[in-house]
């Protein structure tokens, strides 16, 4: 029931996305931001220029919609791509919730093929902080342009994260690990170091409190897909990342 | 320089305070007594009263004994007479010629009376054989110095304290979170729950110790803590017979702010220890002071040892007490870059094939 609302939803969407073209890269379902010509014509520029370096189709979705959870938006970005432009097409798509209602903004960025490659879970959060000033001030536009559209071009052209890369880094920071382990371990077992604390002469007894208290602050929840391959409909197999920030 | 000796009643020959028997041992006929006995048989010396006839001296040789004496002392054998130079700090020794021990009354006299001491525990043997299994466990020593050939030039010394019974009060502020994650679907979600900890109060501490003399290397003697102050005597002379003793020359004034340190460091690990819970904690502000302190003068056992290698000393301690032993040991760099580079190696074929295979 629930897959089935967020996934009428998104074709809802789609279909009036087709009915009304404001534009084929930039999605605002949203009464509350409201950009003038000017900065959507800035970011159909900048989305179309960053298509054709990365090759990968951009799809940017502001939405009053109320998710409940980041799994929920998730599911909705996902839902969207695949009715948009179908689990052959490459490219990521980002999904800022735009109702403002604080601790209920549930933000996502979905990449399928090989988008997914180079924008992995991991980058998605670099990305995330990379907006995270801006989606706090609720400035949308800087946060598309200059937040989510340079750091996927950016990751695109570094491309995606290298096996061999990764395992001598591993093997560098292991040795690094290692050579800093016995540098420390000798100098903590041959080597004085200078007593920091008198915990032997306290007096126990003596300990008292005028004042014990832990004060709740707040609460926040990140969210990650968990990378995966698997076949999905059509006969193909699929790959796909995706995660997001609540806000 | 006044200076008194403990012979043997029944023989005449040197008494010494043996640590393994805890009692006032002669060299020569095996006598025993307990601290209790020496007093009642050296009364005068344990109070210092000794009547030593000073020949009379003119203004100038005055003048020159207390320019001398500012950065020496010279005194006269009791045992075969010989006239003996120490330097200033010295409070107890061995006559250099005769081997008899010697104490330097005046120097432990007056503000630089000890008000408490602990007898040795630890014999000779006892803090080699610590040290030996000490060392024995560090394969990048020099293998001379794990032999213990070294071992016989250990030196006993009661070192001058400083000790600080004092308070601390003040508020610790901290950021906590809790984290929480969990995997639901093709999602892992993480939650961070946000707090913020208060703890206003104090505490007390009972004998911080310092070392009060500038010779002795300060880290090593804090390394070698702590003495158990159950142990402690009332500070008699005779204790001192058989040791080499320094008097103070580092004032309470000079240790204050170590001891503060020390003492904020402390109540702030007491405080910080009662949050709990949490994933992370993070201290913001410390407002700890110190608050109140009250200074004792104690006299503390301690073995000390030099060792030579690559024309570079090393200095050790071992606490008279209990045996704890501190100091910086050589160490032969080329074993230790050896064993760094053979574990690397290992560990990057381990990694190596478990990134083939993933």
């Amino acid at each position: 029931m629930f897959r089935l609302f967020v996934k009428t939803s998104a074709v809802l969407i789609f279909a009036i996305c087709m009915i009304f073209p404001a534009s084929a890269e930039l999605i605002m379902n949203t009464v509350r931001v409201d950009f003038d010509d000017y900065t959507i014509e800035s970011i159909e520029s900048s989305i179309n220029k960053a298509e054709a370096k990365t090759g990968y189709r951009i799809i940017v979705i502001l939405t009053d919609m109320r998710f409940s959870s980041l799994e929920e938006s998730g599911r909705f970005a996902e839902s969207f791509y695949v009715e948009y432009l179908g689990r052959s097409t490459s490219g990521v798509v980002l999904l800022l919730n735009t109702h403002g209602i604080k601790g209920q903004m549930h933000d996502y960025i979905y990449a399928e093929r090989e988008a997914s490659d180079v924008i992995t879970n991991f980058r998605i959060q670099r990305i995330f902080d990379r907006m995270e000033g801006y989606l706090d001030a609720e400035q949308y536009e800087k946060a598309i342009l200059n937040g989510f559209i340079p750091a996927v071009v950016d990751y695109t052209e570094s491309g995606p994260p290298s096996r061999l890369g990764a395992a001598l880094l591993i093997m560098f920071i292991a040795d690094a690990v290692i050579v800093l382990g016995y540098i420390f371990g000798v100098k903590n077992a041959y080597k004085m170091s200078p007593a920091k604390s008198a915990i032997n002469y306290l007096n126990r007894e003596s300990v008292y409190y005028r004042q014990k208290s832990d004060t709740y602050i707040r609460t926040y929840v990140t969210q990650v897909r968990i990378q995966s391959s698997s076949s999905s409909g059509g006969g193909g197999g699929g790959r796909s990342s995706g995660g997001g920030r609540s806000r | 320089m006044e200076v008194i000796q403990y012979k043997c009643p029944n023989c005449g020959a040197d008494l010494v305070f043996r640590a393994d028997s805890q009692s006032f041992m002669c060299a020569y006929c095996e006598s025993a007594f307990s601290s209790e006995q020496i007093a009642e048989i050296f009364p005068q010396k344990e109070e210092h009263k000794l009547d030593i006839e000073e020949p009379t001296k003119t203004a100038d040789e005055l003048e020159l004994e207390k320019e001398f004496g500012e950065f020496n002392a010279l005194y006269n054998c009791p045992s075969c007479g010989a006239s003996v130079i120490t330097d200033a700090n010295t409070s107890a020794t061995q006559c250099v010629f005769c081997l008899s021990p010697v104490i330097l009354t005046g120097r432990l006299s007056g503000e630089h009376k000890p008000s408490k001491l602990i007898p040795f525990k630890i014999t000779k043997e006892k803090a080699a054989e610590m040290f030996k299994e000490y060392c024995r466990k560090r394969w990048f020593l020099p293998s001379g110095f794990r032999s213990g050939a070294h071992l016989h030039e250990m030196t006993a010394i009661y070192v001058p304290y400083w000790i600080s019974d004092c308070s601390t009060a003040g508020t610790i502020t901290a950021n906590c979170k809790k984290i929480r994650s969990w995997t639901s679907g093709n999602y892992r979600y993480t939650e961070t729950k946000e707090y913020i900890a208060v703890r206003d109060g104090g505490m007390k501490f009972d004998g911080i110790p310092h070392d009060a003399s500038s010779r002795i290397d300060d880290v090593m003697m804090e390394c070698i803590e702590p003495f158990n102050y159950k142990e402690t005597t009332d500070f008699k002379m005779s204790y001192l017979s058989g040791f080499i003793a320094e008097k103070y020359d580092v004032t309470k004034e000079q240790v204050e702010p170590r001891i503060t340190k020390r003492a904020i460091n402390s109540a702030t690990e007491t405080m910080r220890a009662t949050i709990t819970g949490y994933s992370a904690v993070n201290v913001t502000s410390n407002s700890i002071a110190l608050n109140g302190n009250k200074w004792s003068h104690f006299l503390l056992p301690v073995w000390f040892l030099t060792y030579k290698h690559n024309d570079k000393f090393y200095h050790f301690a071992v606490n008279g007490q209990t045996g704890k032993f501190a100091g910086n040991l050589p160490v032969i760099k080329a074993k230790v870059a050896l064993a760094a580079g053979i574990t690397a190696v290992i560990a990057n074929l381990i990694i190596g094939g478990i990134i083939h295979y993933v």
